[in-house]
């Protein structure tokens, strides 16, 4: 790759660090099952953050930026649930979730649903704006103090390999909600009502679905599981009003990678994404796996724009 | 069913109607804002009453305001007319920093230069990204993706080579350094107001290019693409050649923007001049402006920016000014989606001055 | 407590020093439940616009100055405004007790005023919220953190010819590229602090009979990370470590990976230079992997500097070697400012904020110089200043001819039953390093 090689030149590594960072011929087999346990641990969390961007991209063609604004709303909520009752927040995530349901219903309301027929940089905007204000409440709300979960996460381990419990727990949570997602989406009539409406919101019309009522749904479901993976996130690493950010723009990537509207395409996209970062922050200096991460995106936007798991391209 | 009162304003709008319709109104309408950038530094002075609008609005909040009417007209070119939706216009701001301050800090080569070096690399990287994203059809949202992304890419790519400044970027040297001291030449001043006209200079540059396309047949063709693109094609436009030249301009004058932020805030790191927010407070003024007008990227950014500003001044607890700002950048989007340039006739709609139907297209501004 | 060396009249006092507290006081109150409001009351809320608010500071130079004012320009809001905020009140907090003392005595127990904006971390706003603290009167200003923020605010310092004592900002750049006539830096460069480190830790390690011949550093991948490691890459091996292993985060990112590599690589001491969080992150991963290195350190590393990241990271921070600037522990007013701050603010202090207190002490000693107001008289006794009553961890404050402090110096901690007590220099430690 040609910008490892510029790094290797310029990053004024002594010989002693290129040998440790690049040139070992092989780890020791419980370095690379330990890397490849964080790999799905991180794809894990990675995918349950793209579950609502899917949703929402998929079936309205909407790019939601409050995104991770959404996720930060719902940590919060538990938080605040579990330091005042001092109950464990785990209980309160499912609560996360439902009220986020309801914030999604009420900002698609107010904001994307009377500008659904309007261009798309349009909902951008408001997706946007929408973005700032609920960031800014949560900062004044809470101050920009970074906060943790009142829960006492540890690690299992056996063999010099271990798995973070809170990052375990992610994992469960990501692949339940896409078993039921997926069971939803197939087996359910609204949730083939969805998918009719994502495959062709006109024929979908025309079958007699009530596609206004379909985006409400769409909208809060993409918001409920915005909220879910939010609600999950402090299981693994403190949190403050600003961490929205750092997840949505991969949470794009991934979304692309997997295909629109993809719940499994989700995971597999997280999965690809967290083995590049694991394996890239082990091989390669500073990060410059994120410069492996945005060549990965943009040649699967090349070569298979339906994502690696879509169907037929919108 | 226009009302007694309203009717000597109703015959003021019709008449505004009328004069929209001449050919030489937008260039008139854009003489007048001109001629009144030209006069506003020395405005903030004079005092009315004890009040001077200098306490509310400050050179350097003018100068940022310009500079993003500035970028919202580049964009314009490629994501207004051709409807090519850029959201990764950072790379051409970022492309246009670096080329900058890269040259002038390690080969004392003149800013000036610099800028169009930057502006070159700029055009070519806007042509990669054409070239890749057109020739394997990408649009909508893809496309808005795959541009973000290419931006990205060059933010992590120069924050992780020492050679090019690595995340501490660079510092603009001292102009006795590489020519004979402070001045346009240098384009380096020691005070706020030769900025302000050298931003103002780059204003007129760009909104006369965006006329001048936007009168033209290429511009015509540019239009035809964003409407409909396979109709376009279809009567024989080479739509790929023109989407790519419209890629090519907008990115070319995009850069000299960052070329002035280098300029003007000294310092350039990765993530100042490549950050995410970059790309939105590009494109923001066009859209609240008017997409694909002229005159629209301006007055966007005359409401957009000041907007922001006076909410951040005027409200004491820090967040509530983004809040405020948020709640109207919903509201525009939500009552003017098609923007601020639409106002007139909205008015004159709401007050019920129009007379017929057919009115509606007669003076469209969406499409001055 | 005597802010200056000068002999005036201890007998002046104010009237409206004790208004002035409660002012403060009810003001701080409201900080502990929302955390950024202290400015209000007093602030930009009642200077804003035509700058005559505090009336008083209008007639600068002349006899009856009843109010200094102190601007401070730092990201309130953003993913910096959790120091920042905190950076804020530590300059509150100093002409607080500055004006509960008596205010500044050489002008007849003035109150010193500190105006407060948010610059959200911005460049283009580092400008803009710089102009609007010397609109609103601001006599010297103060700040920004963001070293790209503090670049552009000290721009209008300059040209507003008021001087700027910055509160921390570590780019070297910002001083040392442009000759400015305004500006002063009391905190050591990252370049100085990493030197210092690289030379000291391994030294007081090897002292201690640990073998200190290789390192892996942790550092986050911005500016200020980058910066600390390429010195590191330079000084340490000067010193006979060498370094092994660097691995990065990312700002909000986890230090799984990151640990493993550590771990692969196994040095003899692993040098962390993160925001806090990323230090945070970087214990949590070693205790999830049953991981520690025989010396963990710190450089220009804020975590280990404070009680209250180390009370939540717990008991792995114990032991732990730090280079930062810091507060000086040999004297009782420094446990007093740190009772007072967590009192008023409900917050700790750490090595960031610390230094912001002390360059409130280094701008409040000069106005108590200056006996004035005035800014180019503050601006004439900065460049003359000794300050030697300051609580930072240093010798007396006194500035180059470039601005920056001729006596900066960054100190070794050692982190002990989760407090972080100098062990080095000698004139300034508390305690002997344990291992």
């Amino acid at each position: 790759m040609v910008s490892t090689s510029i790094l290797a030149v310029s990053s004024h590594l002594s010989p002693g660090i290129v040998a440790t960072a690049v040139g070992v011929p092989l780890q020791s087999g419980t370095t690379i099952v330990q890397l490849l346990v964080f790999a799905l641990l991180l794809g894990g969390i990675y995918g349950l953050v793209a579950l609502g961007l899917t949703m929402i991209f998929g079936v309205m063609d909407v790019i939601n930026f409050a995104h991770g604004a959404l996720m930060v709303l719902a940590m919060y909520i538990v938080w605040s649930l579990s330091s005042a009752s001092g109950l464990t927040p785990l209980v309160f995530i499912p609560i996360a979730v439902v009220a986020l349901f309801g914030v999604g219903i009420l900002i698609h309301h107010f904001t994307i649903a009377p500008i659904m027929e309007a261009p798309q940089e349009n909902q951008l905007i408001v997706t946007f704006g929408v973005m700032l204000i609920l960031i800014s409440s949560i900062e004044i709300a809470f101050s920009p103090n970074p906060r943790s979960y009142n829960i006492d996460l540890g690690s299992v381990g056996a063999a010099g390999v271990f798995i973070p419990e809170g990052q375990l727990y992610a994992l469960v949570i990501s692949i339940t909600a896409v078993i039921g997602m997926w069971l939803f989406l197939q087996r359910t009539q609204l949730g083939r009502a969805i998918r009719g409406t994502a495959d062709n919101r006109s024929g979908a019309k025309f079958v007699g679905i009530n596609i206004k009522r379909i985006d409400y749904l769409t909208f809060g479901l993409g918001a409920a599981l915005a909220g879910l993976a939010g609600a999950a996130i402090p299981l693994i690493q403190r949190f403050d009003p600003y961490i929205g950010d750092v997840y949505l723009i991969n949470a794009f990537v991934i979304v692309v990678l997997g295909g629109l509207g993809s719940f499994p395409g989700a995971l597999l996209g997280g999965m690809i994404i967290g083995f590049v970062q694991v394996f890239g922050q082990f091989y390669l200096p500073g990060s410059v796996y994120q410069v492996m991460i945005f060549m990965i995106f943009i040649l699967v936007l090349l070569l298979r724009p339906e994502g690696l798991l879509g169907g037929k391209r919108t | 069913m226009s009302s007694e009162t309203g009717s000597s304003l109703s015959t003021v709008w019709h008449r505004y109607k009328q004069f929209r319709n001449e050919s030489y109104a937008t260039p008139l309408l854009l003489g007048i804002i001109f001629g009144i950038l030209i006069v506003l530094p020395a405005l903030l002075e004079v005092s009315i009453a004890g009040y001077s609008l200098g306490t509310r609005v400050s050179l350097g909040m003018l100068i940022v305001t310009l500079v993003w009417a500035y970028t919202a007209q580049s964009w314009n070119i490629m994501s207004g007319f051709t409807g090519q939706f850029s959201f990764g216009h950072a790379a051409f701001f970022g492309l246009g920093a670096y080329g900058t301050i890269l040259l002038v800090s390690n080969y004392s080569i003149n800013p000036w230069i610099g800028m169009l070096v930057g502006a070159v690399l700029a055009a070519l990287y806007g042509l990669l990204i054409g070239v890749l994203c057109f020739r394997y059809d990408l649009r909508g949202h893809y496309f808005a993706l795959a541009t973000l992304a290419f931006a990205e890419l060059l933010r992590f790519i120069i924050n992780n080579i020492g050679a090019l400044g690595g995340a501490s970027g660079f510092i603009k040297p001292l102009p006795r350094e590489y020519a004979d001291g402070p001045g346009l030449l240098a384009f380096q001043f020691s005070t706020d107001l030769p900025y302000y006209y050298v931003i103002l200079a780059f204003l007129l540059i760009v909104t006369t290019v965006a006329f001048v396309i936007r009168n033209s047949r290429f511009g015509l063709y540019l239009f035809a693409i964003r409407e409909d693109e396979n109709a376009a094609a279809a009567v024989g436009i080479p739509t790929f050649k023109y989407k790519l030249s419209a890629v090519a301009i907008s990115a070319f004058f995009t850069a000299w923007a960052g070329a002035f932020w280098a300029m003007y805030f000294d310092t350039i790191r990765p993530d100042t001049v490549f950050d995410l927010l970059i790309n939105v407070e590009i494109l923001l003024p066009a859209i609240v402006g008017g997409l694909g007008t002229v005159i629209g990227p301006i007055l966007g950014s005359f409401i957009v920016t000041p907007l922001s500003e006076i909410a951040r001044q005027s409200l004491d607890l820090p967040g509530t000014d983004r809040i405020v700002y948020g709640l109207l950048l919903v509201l525009i989007v939500l009552y003017s989606p098609k923007g601020v340039v639409s106002w007139p006739k909205r008015l004159a709609d709401l007050l019920g001055w129009q007379d017929s139907p057919t009115d509606e297209d007669a003076v469209d501004e969406t499409h001055n | 407590m005597s802010t200056h060396t000068m002999n005036m009249d201890p007998t002046v006092t104010n009237p409206s020093s004790r208004r002035s507290f409660i002012k403060y006081g009810g003001a701080a109150g409201i900080v502990g439940l929302a955390g950024c409001l202290t400015d209000d009351g007093n602030g930009n809320g009642n200077g804003n616009g035509d700058g005559n608010g505090n009336g008083a500071t209008v007639g600068d130079s002349d006899d009856s100055v009843d109010t200094v004012v102190i601007g401070s320009n730092h990201p309130l809001t953003g993913d910096l405004s959790f120091t920042g905020t905190r950076m804020d009140n530590a300059i509150k907090l100093a002409a607080m007790l500055k004006n509960e003392q008596g205010g500044i005595e050489s002008l007849d127990g003035a109150e010193v005023e500190v105006i407060s904006e948010d610059n959200q971390g911005e460049q283009e706003l580092g400008s803009e919220v710089a102009q609007e603290l010397v609109n609103d009167g601001a006599d010297v200003l103060t700040g920004c953190f963001s070293s790209p923020v503090t670049n552009a605010a000290t721009r209008v310092a300059e040209r507003e010819q008021i001087p700027f004592v910055i509160s921390v900002s570590i780019d070297d750049d910002i001083l040392q590229e442009t000759p400015l006539d305004y500006v002063y830096r009391p905190q050591p460069s990252a370049d100085r602090m990493s030197r210092d480190h690289a030379e000291i830790m391994p030294q007081v390690a090897r002292d201690a009979g640990i073998e200190v011949e290789t390192a892996g550093l942790f550092y986050i991948d911005i500016s200020f990370g980058q910066s600390v490691r390429d010195t590191l890459r330079d000084a340490l091996p000067e010193n006979g470590v060498e370094i092994v292993q660097e691995t990065s985060i990312d700002f909000g990112g986890t230090a799984d990976t990151q640990v493993t590599s550590l771990r692969e690589a196994d040095p003899d001491v692993i040098i962390a230079t993160t925001y806090e969080a990323g230090t945070v992150e970087l214990l949590r991963a070693m205790d999830n992997q049953d991981y520690r290195p025989p010396v963990l350190a710190g450089c220009a590393n804020a975590a280990l500097n404070d009680t209250g990241e180390l009370a939540e990271i717990g008991e792995i921070a114990n032991g732990a070697l730090a280079t930062n600037f810091g507060l000086n522990p040999t004297l009782d007013e420094t446990a007093e400012v740190r009772e007072r701050f967590s009192e008023e603010f409900d917050q700790t202090m750490d090595a960031n904020v610390g230094m912001s207190y002390a360059s409130a002490q280094v701008i409040i000693a000069a106005i108590e110089e200056a006996g004035s107001g005035d800014p180019e008289d503050i601006n004439n006794t900065l460049k003359e200043i000794e300050v030697t009553d300051h609580i930072a961890a240093m010798p007396p404050v006194t500035f180059r001819d470039d601005g920056e402090n001729e006596n900066a110096l960054g100190v070794l901690f050692q982190v002990q039953d989760l407090v972080d007590r100098v062990i080095s220099p000698e004139e300034f430690a508390e305690a002997e390093p344990t291992f």
